[in-house]
């Protein structure tokens, strides 16, 4: 009985790493939430008052509501983008066998892989030599870039477990190949890509960096948020943050429903 | 598999869309290093003294230094960190599982700009730390060993980039079959033993691709070096970037770009030949 109840009960040093690992995780979000409703200007322990005073005033700026449509605007068009590159490109990298498909498939995954400040002043570079003007498109181009690889990844692990019977059957029967996809394919993978566009447009909508190189005289929420960093500390920092924050984890939550994210991994 | 050249058609978005906006792009930066910077523009000539310049003067050589040094003992302290938790997530919390996994998601996909931001309001002088420690009469006088320097660039990347290496091991754990374990221990191997020559060496892949990935991410990063790093945690990134903003020196900034490019390819490649010839397990 001793033993059992020891056992229960036991912490061992793995739990340890796991939970101070988890807590530091978690610390910065839950910071920045708490301080949003803060009512002094600064960052004071204890919390003094709660005030929505801070969220008015956000709601209420107009800079703020054209870089949230902005981030909205690219977002929605970034993960269409790579959405549809990237799905067409996983179907032919998981059904066919073809030359060099081993150095293709990774070669695919550079623009994932190098670091984001090269990208962004590679990407300022060609569209200063091609004399293209900075813009939201210019944005969305390059967001598009480093999405697509992360497309390919998660679906190639959805289509390599895809049973081509049941394709085959659908032709058989005398279908069509867009019928086949309409009614076949599409149907089966369609949770899949539900969460895939919600990842990808979760990419877009934080990203920063590259965004800071090519956007030009617009703004998206990340470049916003860096202005008023690079000003000094502000209240409404935190609320804006926050409501960032609260965008990307509603996104995480609805992929989960569609699509169990471990599936992904 | 019944038409031969169908995978053209389908990957034909992608080729077009790599070769336009990322092969393009980075072959002009290349081109752009071997050019210079004149009073009105960039001269278009063939020239290699953007790179002599990296040489010559010791504060390029030391920050290119510095940063690869802080993505290097990042990379290594995330892998360290996330082995236990990936292990525990894969073995031994069956319940917590997908609370776990979530948490873990929600912090790689929430706004890294504001996790880096939040580290500074936790580290900083004023921050949180010495607040509380403060409060709780612990101590008089703001700590500052962790403030603007390498140290607290490294705790906040750790933090930022321990996601990336999490998630590459948890799934090459959850590759090795359970049976494999009970083969050991029926062959009478013990917990320790069965972990350096089982387990270990099948999650090589997961741990290979997680030090890349924070190696990579933390030694090219631009905003938390500014945001926590003060003056001593000076990394590339900004230098390169100032060179594309104020100092409007494109075809130097270029070069500085692809050194460094060079420099992490080469690091990564003797990390993955080092495991290669250290043959875990065998």
């Amino acid at each position: 009985m001793n033993k059992i109840v020891n056992r229960r009960f036991k912490i061992s040093f793995l739990d340890i790493i796991n939970i101070f690992v988890i807590i530091f995780l978690m610390l910065p979000i839950m910071v920045i939430i708490l301080y949003s409703f803060s009512s002094t200007s600064t960052t004071v322990f204890p919390l003094e008052g709660f005030t929505m005073k801070w969220y008015k005033e956000v709601l209420e700026n107009r800079l703020f509501i054209s870089a949230l449509k902005n981030s909205v605007y690219v977002g929605i068009l970034v993960s269409l983008i790579s959405i549809i590159i990237g799905t067409l490109a996983s179907f032919a990298l998981t059904r066919y066998r073809f030359k060099f498909k081993n150095i293709i498939s990774t070669t695919v995954l550079f623009p994932m892989t190098i670091p984001a400040i090269i990208l962004g002043i590679s990407l300022l570079s060609f569209f200063s030599y091609l004399e293209i003007p900075l813009s939201l498109l210019t944005v969305i181009i390059s967001h598009a870039l480093f999405c697509i690889p992360f497309v390919i990844l998660i679906m190639n692990s959805q289509l390599i477990g895809f049973d081509v019977s049941v394709e085959e059957a659908a032709m058989d029967l005398g279908a069509n190949a867009i019928q086949a996809f309409r009614y076949v394919i599409f149907p089966i993978i369609r949770p899949s890509l539900v969460g895939v566009m919600m990842i990808t447009f979760a990419l877009s909508f934080d990203e920063f960096l590259i965004t800071f190189f090519v956007i030009g005289r617009q703004n998206t929420l990340p470049i916003i948020i860096w202005g008023m960093l690079r000003r000094g500390v502000s209240p409404t920092i935190n609320v804006i943050s926050t409501l960032v924050l609260v965008i990307s984890m509603t996104l995480i939550l609805i992929v989960n429903r569609y699509a169990k994210i471990k599936t992904f991994m | 598999m019944k038409k031969r050249n169908k995978h053209i058609y389908l990957l034909s978005p992608l080729y077009i869309y790599l070769i336009l906006f990322f092969f393009a792009p980075i072959f002009i930066l290349f081109i752009y290093s071997f050019w210079l910077k004149s009073s009105s523009g960039f001269i278009h000539t063939f020239t290699l003294q953007n790179y002599i310049k990296i040489f010559s003067n010791p504060l390029y050589l030391t920050v290119i230094r510095n940063s690869i040094l802080i993505g290097l003992v990042t990379a290594v302290i995330c892998v360290l960190a996330s082995y236990p938790v990936a292990y525990a997530i894969a073995f031994k919390y069956k319940k917590l599982q997908d609370v776990i996994l979530y948490i873990i998601l929600i912090s790689l996909f929430s706004s890294y700009l504001v996790r880096v931001y939040a580290w500074r309001i936790i580290l900083g002088r004023y921050g949180l730390i010495n607040q509380i420690l403060i409060y709780l009469k612990l101590i008089k006088e703001p700590l500052t060993f962790f403030l603007y320097s390498p140290t607290s660039v490294i705790i906040t990347l750790v933090f930022i980039l321990i996601p990336f290496t999490i998630l590459p091991i948890y799934s090459s754990l959850t590759n090795i079959s359970i049976d494999l374990h009970e083969a050991a221990a029926d062959l009478g191997a013990n917990k320790f033993k069965t972990f350096f020559k089982v387990t270990l060496p099948l999650s090589k892949s997961g741990v290979t691709s997680g030090f890349i990935f924070s190696f990579v991410l933390a030694t090219g990063d631009y905003v938390t070096p500014q945001l926590v790093g003060g003056t001593q945690g000076l990394m590339i990134g900004r230098i390169i970037s100032d060179q594309f903003g104020m100092a409007f020196n494109w075809p130097f900034g270029s070069s500085l770009a692809y050194f460094t490019l060079f420099l992490i390819v080469l690091t990564v490649n003797l990390f993955i030949w080092i495991v290669k010839i250290l043959k875990i397990g065998r």
